[in-house]
């Protein structure tokens, strides 16, 4: 007789004593699987009956009262601890089937001071998928880490979490953009931030002087050839530092021109040319920079208080770094017609 | 320019970026490479012009944790032009 169908057959590929026909070879898979459901229930009720009988009412801040017929934790307790209803904790004590939820296998889990460990296991227990691995201990960045980030000293160090996002950087590891960065304060600033370590990419119009400074200023710049007032040219930007470093640290909107003429001697063209360049290119320099710039986790931005930032202890644990963005004034007072990169 | 740099330090300080402006007077720059140097020289307390390296000083300052506690400002790098000259002149 042939098999009734493709479950059943696949049991019976694993053991060849089971009759095709017989009535224990069709029902084989369910009676497996309600034998797991069973394990793993006790599997449970053991577990968490063995966690609760390791704690004392002082261990989680409860006071102990007469003498206790029963070792740990009781039953009840935990249920108060966790903010569930005792006859709900009996019942995932006692291996029912019954739903649970992350968050109520979170509550236990901290009612029984689970490690990362203990508390992955439960999930599989309940059936769960366990929590992501580190997902409680990471984010914050520790004065200890901090430490050692700036304790690297002349070389790029860069924290990511387990998302690859940027936590925390030191000086020599940022990444700045200055535009018009190929003569003046512009290039005095990319030579600066050089020596300090940083990674730095500069921008100009004229793309030969560009190429001839990025080639003397060494490997760790890039140069960018485009005009900061132009929206296509400041996408294209953007973009060659995503594909570079992936993010930036520092934005520098530094072209700028001057156009001094009398009042009455200002055309329409000269006005919409230095306004472009002075101002319409420093907004969308920032602007198109902004999805480059990390942006900081709350937890790191607290404030510190006074009595906690003593200068001695300020110099090991330094603020977390943020993003800075530095905008030029128009231009210098008096000089003639030109353009600083 | 400051008011901009203002405008976007309380936008931007949620996300926890600092925006500061710099403002440069009198700089030895190709652009201010003329006669009129020297007459501007006179104009600064420090009695001579600045150079580009003084200005990025200050920016490097602003964009380093040095400067974490400083947002949305405008910072003057002009020898003293505006801030001493007429005080001195009272």
């Amino acid at each position: 007789m042939p098999a009734a169908g493709g479950a059943v057959d696949a049991v019976v590929g694993a053991g060849e004593w089971i009759q095709r026909e017989s009535l224990l070879g069709r029902l084989l898979p369910f009676l497996m699987a309600s034998e797991a459901v069973r394990t793993r229930h006790e599997q449970l009720r053991d577990f968490l009956r063995g966690r609760r009988e390791r704690l004392t009412p002082e261990d989680v801040g409860m006071s102990s009262v007469g003498r206790r017929r029963t070792p740990g934790l009781r039953r009840e307790e935990v249920a108060v601890l966790a903010g569930v209803g005792v006859s709900w904790y009996t019942w995932l004590e006692q291996g029912r089937d019954i739903t649970v939820s992350a968050e109520v296998l979170d509550a236990v889990a901290r009612a029984l001071l689970l490690n990362a460990a203990e508390r992955g296991h439960l999930y599989l227990l309940a059936g769960l998928n366990p929590p992501p691995a580190g997902e409680l201990g990471g984010g914050a960045v520790t004065p200890q880490v901090r430490q050692l980030l700036d304790a690297w000293e002349q070389r790029p160090a860069l924290l990511r979490d387990r998302y690859w996002n940027v936590l925390a950087c030191n000086d020599d590891g940022k990444i700045a953009l200055i535009t018009g960065g190929t003569s003046g304060i512009g290039l005095a600033t990319a030579r600066r931030l050089l020596a300090e370590g940083a990674q730095v990419v500069i921008t100009g119009r004229d793309r030969t002087r560009l190429n001839e400074v990025a080639e003397e200023l060494g490997d760790r710049v890039l140069g960018i050839a485009g005009d900061a007032a132009n929206l296509t040219d400041l996408e294209t930007l953007t973009a060659a530092i995503r594909d570079r470093h992936g993010r930036l640290d520092v934005v520098f909107a530094n072209a700028g021109t001057g156009a001094f003429q009398a009042i009455d001697e200002v055309t329409e063209d000269e006005f919409h040319r230095v306004v472009d360049i002075n101002l319409k290119s420093v907004f969308f320099t920032v602007q198109k920079s902004l999805p480059l710039l990390p942006t900081e986790r709350r937890s790191l931005s607290t404030p510190r208080s006074p009595c906690t930032a003593a200068p001695r202890t300020q110099r090991f644990t330094p603020p977390p770094r943020r993003p800075c963005t530095l905008l030029p004034a128009p231009s210098q007072p008096n000089s003639p017609q030109g353009e600083s990169g | 320019m400051h008011t901009l740099a203002r405008t976007f330090a309380a936008e931007l300080a949620p996300r926890g970026i600092r925006v500061s402006s710099v403002s440069p007077g009198y700089i030895d720059t190709p652009a201010f490479r003329t006669e009129a140097q020297a007459a501007a020289a006179g104009l600064v307390a420090a009695g001579r012009v600045g150079t580009a390296e003084e200005v990025a000083a200050v920016v490097a300052f602003l964009a380093s944790t040095e400067a974490s506690y400083v947002n949305g400002q405008d910072l003057l790098v002009d020898g003293g032009l505006i801030n001493v000259i007429p005080a001195a002149m009272l």
